[in-house]
This record gives structure tokens, sequence and C-alpha cells, in this order.
């Protein structure tokens, strides 16, 4: 019995084989779609779950209010890891993060690097698996370093690294005293080398007000997070004073470590974290991917068994009960989902490469190890199979055989209603897609685009890592100089997107009560003639004053809006030491547009310096690069060259945008892909139905063109149907996504338009192939109707 | 063995009533040979699906070997139907999918026959029509003639005490049609009752008894041979 269904089964497939393509290829690709971006949100939700402790692991951050704005940074100061255990007793143990670049040195191998330090207990906290060495006494002796397995490949080769010396420049020797295993690329922070806490900040153990650190906690079992806020306002008070928790109401809340990733969003980060929108839109992306697929395939497959009524007529007639009938189609249903199924998996498994390098992740489809993955697959192969398979399995076994055996089905009102509703909603779904596309597309066009209040073009930026180099800045820079195409040279630690840091400061006229914090850069005297900002009042530095170095400043405008002053020239103001405000610039963008121009001083401090900046000429850019190169390695042979385009590193904090619309691109084109799949087998279906209606109109002298337009009118009318139910979506999500920009675009009418304009012509060209054939075919053959 | 008592069939649309049969009154005994003619759109068909169970009479009643089954669930006319009664059609309606052999077992599938009961009783259907070596092929590569007769073995492959054929010769040529005619007589010289319908005077000569129907109605029945029971 089940052998005959099989049998049947395969035979309707092979007979239909366009068909049957069409519809399995839309389910694959639908199901494949959803199954990577699945793996994708899985492993951004999977960030730091790996560590045994990870429920109890948190991290405490610093915030503070002035004026009603609170801030938040996520470096906190040294003594507030042991002061958070002392004094509460479910704070079981707390690990301290620092981390500085240093040019580590073994033997010949000369590379800087991250060099991260934690205390001993690190190990008591979090999961970091030692491949040599005991985590109890690894980082106890002072001077002693981990290194991850990366590491001792690249330094050490095949040698046993334990006891081996290296050198942190500028610092001092550490031993090698363990190896790690790599740390896993799903955690919000990765590090390849460990040094001792101790080793790093001693000299901050009892600094307050230098939050430099990063401090974890772990609690005890049954934490509280409540009571924990109740008490800290007196903690506050006991270990800062009254006024710090009155008048600045500085405070250390909690975050959980899992929720870091996705959540958190302070300043001073260790690194850049992820987005719980992203994951919302890549979850919407995948759901609606496959909603589409399954739409579809349901479609298709009602609409071709219309044409198998017959068959259920003479099979009652025959014999076959009902149920009988209606396990048939439902078997054969679920055996073409499970078909579409293994195609997904297969298509998926190709693809996963390219995904990987997309996403920039290395994700593996694991079949066994991942607990929702196969269980998820059978449930959508059955939910996709039932669904498809129920409707003709119900309603065409409750024919009566008479009416059945007459031939096709006209398809009854309800029927075609569901159908018509499904390629709606997919037009819909497809015309959303598209609408997202443009407007990311255009944002980031605006983003790449908009003026900066600073020539970012065709500016090198060469990172200073060597003291001495830095010392020698003045003369380095005048080397530069020599070569024509070179038209000026800065050197600052401006880098896009980051500011040295956030000080507090003091200004003129500044009231008791307040205790504000701001952006600065330390810059030379060619900063502002080289980036090409423009000042509003008074004067850039200059070597007229040598007071100027360490004694002026140069407010932008927001700054001086901030603090209030009317007429800021000759004001004193102070970070680090006190000085005068020499001049005001109009306002750039330092940081990415996604946020709006924060007040920003900027000083001449030349300890600070990281990077050189040189503005080049358009011309020979690769012979100019090649001069800078050589230059840099007669003057700074210590220092390996380096260097970074400035508007490319300005598009790298893009970089989750880019991948956004590269990710929508691609995904709009499978969406609209699949949706002509469905609406051209739909369009051949229906002009099957119409045969003798056609053949009639054409003999009673419908011309080929009227024909046409009678077929392709009804699909046209629900596509623009679905445009109505997609534009207040569409709208919807876009206005939110964009709110993430300080600087956006608006989402313009045209676009609408646009989006309508394309799916209608899709649509079109899907269903004319359909159309036209139906109409110039001739009409004795479709007359010849039984 | 089948009896009707007054059937009626109405076809109602919105606005229009049709009255395909009315006051129909027949008796059809064991082993009978009978044909139904009559004009088109006369309710020849109508009242072979009725007499088939694969459709209820608006009003009256209709006996099948004494059971009174207008009324019945449509399980139950399943089961009656598929233990007793085997259909011909004009447009003998095969499953395409299917191959000859497929197509013949249909009915013993449906009926619960096993794997080996199934084969054998197909077997001995192949040779009667003739059709062995046909037996895999699929009915696109068939000639008319046969594959009306891979549609007459599959109606009486589970050995029906009736066979309703509804216009069997309908879409043959006159040989072809000749032969479904002899191979019918054969069955019902075998035992079988035989209903037909049929246009052609001639081949409805075969039979014991012509009915004729027009408008709904039975105007006359001639009786062309002796029916000895």
């Amino acid at each position: 019995m089940f052998r005959n269904y099989l049998k049947i089964a395969f035979r309707v497939l092979r007979r239909y084989k366009a068909y049957s393509f069409i519809n399995i290829i839309g389910l694959a690709i639908g199901m494949a779609t959803c199954l990577l971006l699945f793996l994708w949100v899985q492993n951004e939700l999977s960030y730091d779950r790996y560590h045994e402790k990870a429920e109890r692991i948190y991290r405490a951050f610093l915030q503070w209010e002035t004026e009603g704005q609170v801030d938040r940074f996520a470096r906190t100061p040294a003594p507030l890891g042991p002061a958070l255990v002392n004094e509460f007793p479910d704070v079981e143990k707390a690990v301290r993060f620092g981390m500085n670049r240093f040019l580590i040195s073994y033997e010949n191998k000369r590379f800087y690097e991250d060099v991260f330090f934690a205390d001993p207990e690190v190990f008591d906290v979090f999961t970091f698996p030692l491949i040599k060495g005991d985590p109890k006494a690894v980082l106890r002796e002072p001077h002693s370093i981990i290194i991850s397995e990366e590491i001792k490949d690249k330094y050490f080769g095949e040698e046993d690294p334990i006891g081996k010396i290296i050198n942190l420049d500028e610092f001092r020797d550490f031993k090698i005293t363990g190896v790690f295993k790599i740390i896993p690329p799903n955690s919000h922070f990765r590090f390849n080398f460990l040094g001792c806490f101790r080793d790093y900040a001693a000299r901050h153990f009892d600094q307050w007000g230098m939050s430099n650190y990063w401090t974890y906690v772990l609690t005890s079992k049954n934490f509280n997070q409540d009571k924990f806020k109740e008490k800290l306002p007196d903690f506050v008070e006991k270990y800062r004073g009254k006024e710090v928790r009155y008048k600045y109401k500085v405070t250390y809340p909690l975050q959980s470590l899992t929720s870091i990733h996705l959540h958190s969003d302070l300043r001073g980060e260790i690194e850049p974290n992820s987005d719980i929108e992203t994951i919302y839109i890549f979850s919407a992306v995948a759901f609606f991917i496959l909603l589409i697929a399954c739409l579809n395939y349901i479609n298709l497959s009602t609409a071709r068994y219309a044409s198998r009524a017959r068959e259920v007529g003479l099979r009652k007639v025959v014999g076959a009960s009902r149920r009988q009938l209606i396990n048939q189609f439902l078997g054969e249903s679920l055996l073409l989902s499970f078909v579409g199924l293994l195609l997904a998996v297969a298509l998926a498994e190709l693809f996963l490469p390219l995904f990987n390098s997309l996403s920039g992740k290395r994700l593996t489809i694991d079949y066994l190890g991942n607990f929702i993955l196969l269980p998820g697959l059978v449930i959508i192969v059955l939910f996709v199979g039932l669904t498809a398979g129920s409707l003709p399995a119900f309603y065409l076994s409750a024919l009566q055989p008479v009416k059945a055996l007459k031939g096709m089905l006209k398809a009854g009102s309800r029927v075609s209603w569901l159908r018509r509703s499904l390629v709606v909603s997919q037009f819909a779904i497809s015309i959303i897609f598209i609408f997202c596309t443009i407007t990311i597309s255009n944002q980031l066009s605006y983003i790449r685009n908009k003026k900066l209040g600073f020539n970012k073009e065709h500016l090198v930026n060469i990172p200073i890592y060597d003291k001495d180099a830095l010392q020698r800045y003045g003369t380095i820079k005048n080397e530069f100089l020599k070569n024509p195409r070179i038209s000026g040279v800065s050197a600052s630690s401006y880098f896009p997107g980051k500011v040295s840091g956030y000080q507090n400061y003091w200004y003129e006229g500044m009231s008791d009560r307040e205790n504000p914090m701001i952006s600065w850069i330390p810059v030379d005297h060619d900063f502002l003639p080289t980036f090409g900002i423009e000042l509003v009042s008074g004067r850039n530095f200059s070597r007229d004053f040598p007071s100027d170095v360490k004694g002026a400043y140069i407010l932008n405008e927001s700054a001086v809006k901030e603090i209030g002053w009317d007429s800021p020239l000759g004001k004193q103001f102070k970070i680090i030491e006190k000085g005068t405000v020499v001049g005001v610039v109009k306002d750039f963008h330092f940081k990415s547009l996604h946020q709006e121009i924060e007040p920003l001083v900027l000083y001449l401090c030349p300890e600070y310096f990281e990077y050189f900046s040189v503005r080049i000429s358009p011309e020979a850019i690769p012979q100019t690069l090649a001069f800078l190169k050589d230059k840099w390695q007669e003057l700074v042979p210590n220092q390996l060259f380096q260097y970074s385009f400035l508007d490319e590193d300005f598009d790298n904090l893009y970089k989750a945008e880019m991948r956004l619309e590269k990710i929508f691109g691609i995904v709009t084109s499978l969406a609209i892909f699949i949706a002509c799949l469905g609406l051209f087998g739909l369009a051949a279906f229906s002009a099957e139905q119409r045969t003798k209606e056609i053949g009639v109109r054409k003999v009673l002298g419908a011309s080929v063109t009227g024909i046409i337009i009678l077929l392709s009118r009804e699909f046209t009318r629900w596509v623009l149907v679905a445009n109505i139910i997609a534009w207040p979506l569409a709208y919807y999500a876009m206005s939110r996504w964009l709110q993430n920009f300080a600087y956006r675009i608006s989402v313009g009418f045209w676009v609408f338009l646009l989006a309508a304009a394309l799916a209608f012509m899709i649509a079109l060209l899907t269903v004319s192939y359909q159309a036209i054939k139906a109409a110039i075919a001739s009409p004795v053959e479709s007359l010849r109707y039984e | 063995m089948v009896k009707s008592k007054n059937l009626k069939k109405i076809y109602r649309t919105e606005e229009v009533e049709t009255t395909a049969l009315a006051n129909v009154n027949l008796e059809i005994r064991e082993g009978e040979y009978v044909a139904i003619m009559g004009p088109s759109g006369c309710g020849k068909s109508t009242l072979l699906n009725i007499l088939g169970m694969l459709d209820r009479p608006s009003a009256g009643e209709y006996f099948f070997l004494g059971e009174e089954v207008s009324k019945h669930s449509e399980r139950q006319r399943a089961r009656l139907r598929k233990e007793n009664i085997g259909f011909v059609f004009q447009s003998f309606n095969l499953i395409d999918e299917l191959t000859v052999h497929e197509n013949i077992e249909l009915p013993l599938l449906y009926l619960g026959y096993s794997t080996s009961e199934r084969k054998k009783r197909v077997n001995e259907v192949l040779e009667q029509m003739q059709l062995v070596p046909r037996r895999n092929h699929f009915p696109q590569q068939l000639s008319g003639g046969q594959q009306q007769r891979v549609a007459v073995a599959r109606a009486i492959v589970a050995k029906p005490k009736l066979i309703l054929a509804d216009e069997p010769t309908g879409n043959l040529d006159s040989a072809h049609g000749e032969e479904v005619m002899r191979l019918l007589g054969e069955l019902h010289e075998s035992g079988t009752t035989i209903v037909i319908v049929t246009h052609s005077p001639a081949y409805a000569e075969y039979s014991h008894r012509i009915i004729h129907l027009f408008d709904g109605h039975i105007v006359s029945e001639n009786i062309q041979r002796e029916f000895k029971i």
C-alpha cells in the first residue's frame, strides 16, 4: 500500500518535472537561508556562555551623572574589585583586567601585540583551559605570563615555551609559565597574552580616580541583584565619600556577562560589541524567507492537486476510503518536503564558506551536536508537508466521485481566496525586503558621502609605537614633507571613531556642583591644516607661542555650547594643566555618524601622540606610499611600517551596516526569486485552468494581446494589493533602524514607488511568459476539452 | 438484485432546477443483461450513477441486494460498492502514473488483499484480457481499445456481482467497440449482472432488456431475449 503511494509520488514528481523542480527548489532555498541565518543567530546568542560559571559572572561598570545626564563607562578603578568582595558576602571573587599594546621580543622575533593582565583568580571565575601549566600557579609569580597556542606557534614553533623569557618593551621581561587554549571566537573579548594584574597596575591599586580597568565578579548562587543595588550607594559613600555619592551620583552597577555581547554599549568596551537589534533583524529575515518559501510550496502544491481530481474520483469509485486518500496525499506531501529538506541541507553546506566570509564567523552545521538543529528541521518538514498536503488531502478526498471524474476541478472560491492571499503575502514580504535594501544602501551611501567637516580623502594614517620616534616626531614630519606629493603631515592620537578618552575638566566659571567630562584628542600644530578643519574663531596652535604646548586649548562648537560661554577665547580651561582657550573649531565628525557630535577639546600634548596623518596627492599613490615606507624604515628602524587610509578606517566604523547591506541584498534577491517561482507556477496553472475560456474567446475574436492582458490582470492586481500591505510595515522597520544613526536620511516617498515598480515589473515578466504561451495556443486544441 | 422505487433526482443551482430523473421504477435481477438507452441529456448516466451508489437520489428508494441504501452513509455505500460493483467508463479513467498491472490491481489494494493474492488475481485477469505483454506499460503507451480492455480488467479483477458500464464503446472505433462488447458478453455468460448505458441500438441488442429513458422517465422496455434464471 505504502509502496503504491511512494511509486505514485515519485511518478507524479517526474511527470510534472518542471513544476516539481520549481516547487522543491523554492522550498529548499528558503530552508537553506533560514538554516544559515539561524546558525548565525545561535552563535551570537552563545557568546561567553561556554564559561562554566557564566550565569554567576557579572561585570561592574562605572556610572555617574552630570546635570541630569547619565554617563556609563565600562572601565573601572583597580580597587573596586577587592572592595566589592570585601563588602558584599554574595560577591565571592573579583577579577580585574588591564590591557596595553607592547613590542614583544623573543630572540629575533619582534611584534607589536595586545597584552592583557588579570588577577590570578581569573581561572576560578572564567573557564580558560590551560594546555600547559597549573591554573593555580601560573600567574602567582611576579613577572609571569601565559600565552595562547597560536602565540606559542608564532614565537616558539616546536619548542617548549615554558620558562622562556620574553621582553615587553619599555616595561620588563616576563617569564612564560603556561600555555592556554585559544579563546573561543564567541567571546566578547579575546586575548593571546595574559600577565599578572599586579605587575601592570600595582601603582593604581588604591586609586579610585583612575578608571582604566575592567572588573568582573563571581557571585554566589543565590545572588540577589536588587539587594545588591540597594546597598550599592552606601558602598560608594564608604569608599569614595559623600560628595562622590550624592553630588556626582557615582555608582558601580553590575551587568551579567552573557548580556555584554549583545546589549552592552558602554564607553570604553574592550572590543566593539554586537547588537541585539541585528539579531532581531536577522531572525525576522530568516523567519520571513522561510515563510515565503513555505507559502510558495503550499500554493504550488495545492494548485497542482486540482488536476488530480480525476484520479481521486477514480480511486473513490474503485474503493478508496476517505482516510486512505488523505493518507496518500499527506504522505506524498511529506515525502516531497523531505526531499526539499535534503536539497536545503546540501545548499546550506555548499554556501557555508561564502556565508562565513560574509559574516566574519566560522560556523559549522553540526547535525548531531546542535540540539535544536535536527528537531527544528524535522518540525519544519512536518509543518510544511502537513500543511501543504492537508488542503488537497481533505478537500479532494471529500469530493463526490462523479463530479471529480468529470475532469478538471473548478477551484472553489475558498481555495482561490487562499491562493490569492498567499501570493499577496509573498510579494508583500519581497517588497518590504526591496524597500529595506534600498533604504540601507541609501543610508550607507549618505554616510560615505556626507561631509565630515574635514577632508578624509587621501589621508594616510601611520601608527607610532616606538617611543623614540615619538620624541623625534618633528624631525620625521619634516622628512616626510620633503616629498612634493605630500602636502601636510600631522601627529596626533586621532583615529576615526576613537578619542583618547574622557577627562574630567574644569572651566572658568564652573560651579561646584558640576563634575563634567569631555572627549579630548592630543594634536600637534599641523592637525587643523592637515585635516582641513575650519576655525570658527580664534587661532590654531602656533609655534610662535611656545606656551601653546600644553598651555592652550581649542574647543569645538559643541563644547562651547555645553559650557555656555558667550566669548570663549581667552577663558581658562583645564584637563591636564591649566591653560587658555585660543580657538574654536567648527563641529566635525570625529566619531561615526551613529552618534551626535559630542563636545571635544584639542590639546597640544606630544607624549600622547599615536599616529602620523599624512595628506598625499591623489596621483601616484603607490609611489608616495613606497616613499613613506622607505623614509620610515630609515628613521624608525625599530618599528614596522604600517599604514591605513583614513577614509577606509572611517568606512570600517560601519562594518556592521555594510554587512547588513550585503546580506539584505542577497536575501532580497532570494526572496524575490522564490516569490517569482511561485508566481510562475501559479500563472501556468491559472492559464491551464482557463484553457477552455481562452479558446472560446479566441474563436470569438479576441486578440493575442487581449488575452495576455486578461491573464496578467489578475496577478498585477495582487501585486498592487501586496504593496498596500507592505508599505506601512517597511516604513516602520526602516524608521526604527535609521534611529541608530544620529545623522540619517529621511525615508523618501519615491523609495516606496521604486519598490512597488520593481515588484510590479518582476511580476509582470514572470506572468507574461505563461500568458503569451496561452494566448498563442491554438483554440482548436483548447476546445477539444473533455 | 437491484430495485428502485420512485427514484427522483433533481439538480439545483442558484436559480435553476433540473429534474434529471423522475419516477423511475425498475428492477434488475441477478444475471440479467440490461441496456439503458435514450437521447443525450435524458438522465442515463445519472441513473447509472445512482445504481452504482456513486450518487444519491433526491427522493425515492433504492434497494441494493435487498438493502435500502439511499440513506446509507458514504462509508457504507463505498464498502458495498467496492465489494460488489465494477465500473467501466467511456473515457477509461485509468491513472496515468500507474502501469497496466498497477491500474488493474488498484481495487484489490483498497479491498485489503494480500500481496500474493493480488498478484495471483491480476495475473489471471491479465491473461483473460490478453494484456500480459502490456503489463508494465503506461496508459499513454496503449491504444484506446487496449486502454478500455485494461479498464474492463480493472472492473472485474475483484469478481464483482454487478458491472455498470457507461458508454464503454463511446471513444472506440467499431472494431474495438465490438471487442469490448464481446468481452462484456463473455462476462455475462459467466454469471455477472451487466447494466450498460449506450447510444448504439446495435450494441444494445446484446442485452436481455432495453430500457428507454426520455427526459428522466422510463418510457418503454423492450425484451430482447428470454431471461432464464
